[in-house]
């Protein structure tokens, strides 16, 4: 008799199937919390080159200085071809807004009643896309044409071409938080300002002012008599013709006793020995030279004036902090500066001078720089380290965390600085951080927002046949041979 | 660990000891081609905000690619097996349904990534042939493949659960076909019904459409927001998928 086996256990089909029905819906329930907690909590990284999707630095450190709140409220349609980057960018806004700053998002087609909401508290009449930026009572209304440069000659429809929304927003917030527009004085009767098909750079100092709520007002010293009362500061911009002792006198006063601020671009092309003599007294002497390196090749020597050179890192000093990595070129002719931080009679002033702009080894300050081929002579010439920008400023306190005013000088010894021709946005931000501390606004110091990249391809039809054929005809037939050889090798 | 190694690599062995897979490859390398021509003569004709890269990506012809490769890639995964009569015979072995379930989705992950390393291929043919005329941004780059990846795994997942609940290929590859194709449609009717809804919502709506995500991680960016919804969808239909092939096994 064969040794009985114990039964074999019965499968509890219903016992699994309840199992498994509570092991698909824990998961559906695991799957809906984690979904539920990374829309809460989600992190975004910007990996463009110029970190297009990511706020300058400059808005970033105004938002975080914010001491009022603010609100954006964006009435736009679905339609709109920038809506896309509005959100993205108004949703930047409020993140790096800490709570100070709020964004509310109308569409007039689903929400027109809430529109109409908007339109009597303001008073007003909307015409098309709109975003207001408002704090307290005062409030800016920016159109979606201040937002964007549209191409309208292309094929007969709008076509967008460059999206600024951040240099448009964070303008009207400043102008919105901050009181009155400062008023900034630039120094007419000098000379005309140089005008070429690409603009003028007076044009751009005006827009560069006025997007932080600056206002730049044409000043006459020989008419006005005195720097007047409300200047926040004065810019003397590549003066032709030399300065009186008269007028000199006033910036001394204006400087000295009412804590001004100025800033001077100098165009060595012109001979200016009273201002020259006013900017000693403060630390600063333009030199009567040319910044410029030699490209020595077998054939020939050429002079090159076009300077690369490097922002001086400065402790106390933030014009230069955000652009230490960065590195710059000043186009046309430089003249470099000496400054002697040591001096005694600027001690017993109270006078800190300090570079802000260096350049770069190969660079020395040439006296004899009409020479075909000029030489670095010890004695007669400046060697490196070669200043072309240097900041004064009296009466600062030692204290970072106590802000008294202060007298503030930012001497540059080029011209082209803003010029069209030669336009680098570092050196915008240059001047821009310079204006900003000569007013003693600190926080919007920083690097501008940058122009978005466009990509185009410019290729020959050659260059274009070539890569057809081997992106979609030889590799994938050298593959189909490869997948034929192993179907092959397998069969035999 | 090994009983999974063994099994993963049989199934890579049988996805390029096949003669299909070559040709799978060569018709994606094709289809590629054409979406990699198409942004070239795009801006070639035009500036754009956006790179050689974006537009490859972001275009008809790419879908077209992302369709046609999940029914391709997973439809004999389970389905074939079970036609042969093999999976029952493995299920008796000692394996569990997770290494099988695992050990088949990572050899169609590897299988999948392979597939798109051709097109990688193009912006440096690209490169060669003009002397370096494009800038091809590496965010841009970086943003596609991870999400063509992230976008690959919740597909082969779904593929897996297709295949494993029929022992037709055909039925398997329509059923992954006809989900892709829902997933991706839910997403682009969402996004653009967008105004039928209200306001708060919208952003719940770019949650889960596939349109955002290429649009945003083609740009460059990099958002938690996307690869955590793919990868927990992944991870759920192998889940279902395990349960499917667990049934098998205590159904009879």
């Amino acid at each position: 008799m064969p040794p009985s086996t114990p039964d074999a256990k019965p499968i509890r089909r219903g016992r699994i199937g309840t199992n498994v029905f509570f092991q698909i819906l824990l998961g559906l329930i695991l799957f809906g919390v984690i979904n539920y907690l990374a829309f809460r909590h989600h992190k975004r990284w910007d990996l463009t080159q110029n970190q297009e999707y990511t706020l300058s630095q400059k808005t970033v450190g105004y938002l975080e200085s914010l001491e009022q709140n603010a609100k954006l409220t964006v009435i736009f349609g679905n339609s709109s071809p920038i809506l896309r980057d509005v959100r993205v960018l108004t949703d930047q806004y409020k993140r790096s807004g800490k709570g100070k700053l709020s964004v509310k998002f109308i569409d007039p087609v689903r929400s027109p009643e809430a529109v109409k909401e908007v339109v009597n508290q303001f008073e007003t009449r909307l015409t098309g896309n709109t975003i207001i930026v408002e704090s307290g009572d005062r409030a800016r209304f920016l159109k979606e044409t201040d937002l964007v440069t549209y191409d309208t000659n292309y094929q007969s429809r709008s076509r967008v071409i460059d999206f600024h929304g951040e240099d448009a927003i964070s303008s009207a917030l400043i102008s919105v938080t901050e009181s009155a527009p400062r008023i900034l004085y630039y120094v007419r009767g000098k000379g005309a300002p140089k005008v070429t098909a690409a603009g003028s750079a007076d044009a751009i100092l005006e827009r560069l002012v006025r997007k932080q709520n600056i206002k730049l007002k044409l000043l006459d010293l020989a008419t006005a008599g005195t720097v007047p009362e409300d200047a926040a500061g004065v810019v003397i911009f590549a003066p032709q013709s030399d300065f009186t002792r008269t007028e000199t006198g006033m910036l001394s006063t204006y400087w000295e006793d009412n804590q001004g601020s100025i800033l001077v671009f100098r165009d060595p092309f012109y001979e200016t020995p009273i201002l020259d003599r006013f900017l000693s007294n403060y630390g600063i002497t333009p030199r009567n030279d040319r910044v410029l390196s030699l490209d020595i090749s077998p054939l020939a020597q050429q002079k090159i004036f076009t300077v690369q050179c490097n922002f001086v890192p400065v402790e106390d000093l933030p014009i230069t902090t955000p652009l230490i990595a960065l590195g710059t070129e000043l186009a046309g002719q430089s003249s470099s500066l000496k400054i002697a931080p040591r001096e005694k009679f600027l001690k017993d002033s109270g006078i800190l001078v300090n570079p802000l702009l260096e350049a770069t080894s190969k660079f020395w300050g040439e006296t004899l720089f009409a020479q075909a081929s000029p030489k670095y002579d010890q004695g007669r010439d400046t060697g490196p380290p070669v200043y072309l920008a240097a900041a004064a400023e009296r009466g600062a306190a030692r204290d970072a965390r106590i802000r008294i005013k202060s007298s503030r000088l930012v001497v540059v010894g080029n011209a082209t600085l803003l010029d069209p021709e030669n336009y680098l946005p570092n050196n915008e931000n240059f001047v821009a951080n310079s204006i900003n501390w000569l007013l003693d606004r600190e926080e919007l110091i920083g690097i501008a927002p940058l122009i978005k990249k466009r990509y185009k391809l410019d290729i020959t039809e050659a260059q274009r046949s070539k890569i057809f054929w081997l992106t979609t005809i030889i590799l994938p037939a050298t593959v189909f041979c490869f997948g034929l050889f192993v179907w092959s090798s397998r069969r035999s | 660990m090994r009983t999974f190694l063994i099994l993963f690599g049989k199934e890579l062995r049988a996805f390029f000891y096949s003669p299909v897979a070559y040709i799978v490859l060569g018709l994606v390398m094709v289809l590629n081609g054409f979406a990699f021509n198409a942004s070239v003569s795009f801006l070639q004709r035009e500036a754009s905000g956006g790179s050689l890269v974006k537009w490859t990506f972001d275009s008809p012809w790419f879908y077209l690619t992302y369709f046609a490769i999940f029914p391709l890639i997973t439809m004999r995964l389970f389905a074939e097996e079970r036609r042969l009569g093999t999976l029952e015979t493995l299920l008796t072995a000692p394996v569990s349904a997770w290494q099988l379930v695992t050990s088949k989705f990572s050899a169609a992950v590897i299988f999948y990534a392979v597939l798109w390393l051709p097109s990688l291929i193009n912006f440096f043919v690209f490169q060669y042939v003009t002397a370096g005329a494009a800038d091809l941004p590496p965010g841009a780059l970086i943003g596609s493949y991870t999400i063509v990846f992230a976008m690959g795994l919740f597909n082969i997942a779904l593929g897996c659960l297709a295949s494993s609940l029929t022992s037709n290929q055909m039925i398997a590859a329509i059923t992954t076909l006809t989900f892709t194709i829902i997933h991706y449609l839910l997403g682009l009717f969402a996004s653009t019904a967008k105004r039928l809804l209200p306001p708060s919502s919208e952003e719940l709506v770019d949650y889960f459409s596939s349109v955002t995500h290429l649009q945003t991680f083609t740009s460059g960016l990099l958002d938690t927001r996307a690869l955590v919804y793919y990868a927990s969808l992944s991870v759920l239909f192998l889940v279902l998928t395990h349960q499917v092939v667990e049934f098998r096994r205590w159904k009879s």
